[in-house]
């Protein structure tokens, strides 16, 4: 049960990530407040899971990596923003933006990477190559559990299938 | 560069000849190696012949004639020398006032002396308004003869240099160039015998001059390179401090995009960089929409639990009261009797953790959830749910397929953390690892 023992190796960034996953999930379910109907409900509901998905993998992460930082930042700064309701809009431009072919494709990689707006090009690279890879151990971590409930809500839904019947 | 060769020996036989004899054996020397640089030129558009030439002279020299080479100052002096006058060659190019005047306050280190420094700065004044062709030549040329003629000159008495340069005079139909080289080299026999410097330079013209500018720069970069030049320029580029940063530069950023081509499936059959970012930035996106419809699909699965199976996934070690507390409902209920029922189907996997059962599972996955899907779609879930997972669903039905029969081994150890023994399982997974 010791995650740090084995924080070195690949597959407990997994449970880490799973168990961190799980974890905010539940922290969020107690701190539901009910609306009214079912549309907005599962929506709202969606959007937290997305959250607490992203969220957990930049814990897993950690702040070392720009992109996780800027994840938990951005998160944080939302929930600041939502209790104190003070909306500040703040936009920041950093440097010009060279119109070659490349860099320009380059340009447009700021704005899936997060944190990626304030980088050179190296390290805006450096970022993808690691924000890449833990979102892709993410969803096939979130894969994993969304099978193993579905699998139960399968059995659930068979169960009550067949008491209806 | 074979002609080069050719052409050695016969400059090393020539030391045994008079000195008159070695002087017009030089000439002649100088006059084919004048035609073939300009050959040369024509061949290497980027003009990096300026470097491949120097190398093999000098290692011929080395190999053939230690008596003539004195081997110890002239290998310390000789290949950075070359380096030093990369940029001079460089600056051959389009722009070169520009770049020649950089190259020189680039290799220009604080510790000259002021003399020298001031009589740069005269000197280079002078040499804009010089044409741009004789400067060139003359910096290639004496970069290239330097060698040769040092070796010769140091040999030759003092009172040599009067007569060459009388010849040189004489030989003014053999062009500019050849005379600034001449005059380089009388430099070099100057510097090495500190009573003619001073008379010489006076008599000289701005050509010669320049060259000597070049020559000393040569020098001062001799001592000064080793100190901020730490990446290693191939022949033929540039070693420019700027030109060095952008290459480390580019080749981090290669670097970097060829991970990224490892790393993005289907990126190795793009070629060219734009189409390669493309397809990262689209695998980022698709990543990320992956995400969120895994997080849809994680609702939509967790309204009619209401949590409870994960509340059980913890509640066991952590949260034991939590469970009781949670609304009971017939999906509760059922819930509660499933919970044993998955265990019963995860337990001998757990034991074995053979792929063999990994592959029964994955078997069973996608059937399980089809069915999951059509039975308890029309159910309870809301519409909009109904809705986008028939959208998005063929997708990621075969990532899910995909990711069950890559990694069955490994899912089989991760799949444990969502169920309620997170504890040994974790605790297989690192005896498996060890």
């Amino acid at each position: 049960m010791n995650p740090k023992v084995v924080s070195k190796t690949k597959n407990s960034t997994k449970i880490m990530f799973a168990r961190l996953f799980l974890q905010s999930i539940m922290t969020m379910k107690k701190t539901n407040v009910r609306t009214n109907s079912d549309h907005e409900e599962s929506r709202r509901r969606s959007l937290i899971i997305d959250t607490a998905a992203y969220l957990s993998m930049a814990r897993v992460v950690g702040w070392k990596r720009t992109w996780s930082r800027s994840i938990i930042f951005k998160i944080r700064n939302r929930a600041i923003r939502k209790k104190g309701s003070v909306k500040k809009k703040r936009r920041r431009r950093v440097g010009r933006i060279h119109q070659k072919n490349r860099l320009f494709k380059i340009e447009k990689l700021r704005k899936p990477v997060p944190g990626g707006e304030a980088m050179d090009v190296c390290g805006l690279l450096d970022e993808t190559v690691h924000y890449t890879k833990s979102l892709s151990t993410q969803v096939k971590e979130m894969q994993t559990i969304a099978n193993n409930l579905s699998k139960y809500t399968y059995n659930t839904s068979m169960l009550s299938f067949l008491s209806i019947i | 560069m074979a002609m080069n060769r050719a052409l050695l020996p016969e400059m090393l036989q020539c030391t045994d000849m008079t000195v008159l004899d070695r002087q017009r054996a030089r000439f002649k020397w100088q006059q084919d190696h004048n035609f073939q640089q300009q050959v040369q030129e024509n061949f290497f558009g980027e003009l990096g012949g300026v470097f491949s030439v120097p190398n093999p002279v000098q290692g011929f020299q080395n190999g053939f004639d230690p008596v003539l080479l004195k081997p110890d100052p002239e290998m310390e002096n000789g290949w950075p020398n070359f380096v030093g006058f990369g940029p001079c060659g460089y600056g051959n190019g389009p722009g070169f006032d520009v770049n020649y005047g950089i190259s020189r306050t680039a290799s220009c280190p604080p510790t000259v002396a002021a003399a020298a420094a001031a009589a740069e700065a005269a000197v280079e004044n002078r040499e804009l308004a010089l044409p741009e062709k004789i400067t060139s030549l003359a910096a290639k040329e004496s970069s290239k003869k330097r060698k040769l003629d040092k070796l010769q000159n140091t040999k030759i008495v003092v009172g040599e240099d009067d007569p060459k340069e009388k010849r040189i005079k004489g030989s003014e139909e053999d062009g500019e160039s050849k005379k600034t080289e001449q005059n380089t080299n009388n430099n070099k026999t100057s510097s090495s015998n500190s009573n003619n410097t001073t008379t010489k330079n006076k008599n000289k013209n701005k050509k010669e001059n320049s060259a000597d500018t070049s020559k000393e720069n040569s020098k001062v970069s001799d001592v000064q390179k080793p100190d901020y030049i730490h990446v290693r320029a191939r022949r033929g580029q540039a070693t420019d401090s700027h030109s060095l940063a952008e290459r480390v530069r580019r080749e981090k950023i290669s670097e970097r995009m060829k991970y990224l081509q490892d790393l993005v499936p289907g990126c190795n059959k793009i070629t060219g960089k734009a189409g390669m970012l493309d397809e990262i930035i689209n695998y980022v996106q698709s990543l990320q929409r992956q995400v969120e419809f895994l997080s849809m699909k994680l609702t939509a699965v967790n309204p009619r639990l209401d949590f409870n199976n994960i509340d059980n996934l913890f509640a066991k070690e952590e949260f034991p009261a939590n469970t009781a507390n949670n609304n009971i409902s017939t999906i509760g209920m059922s819930s509660d009797m499933n919970n044993p029922a998955s265990f019963l189907q995860f337990y001998p996997v757990q034991q074995q953790l053979i792929s063999s059962t990994g592959i029964e599972m994955s078997m069973i996955n996608p059937t399980d959830m089809g069915l999951r899907r059509t039975i308890s779609a029309p159910v309870s879930l809301p519409e909009t749910f109904i809705n986008s997972s028939c959208f998005t669903a063929t997708p990621t039905w075969d990532a899910d397929l995909h990711n069950l029969y890559n990694n069955v081994t490994f899912d089989q150890g991760r799949s444990f953390t969502s169920q309620p023994f997170t504890g040994p399982i974790e605790a297989s997974n690192l005896k498996m690892e060890i």
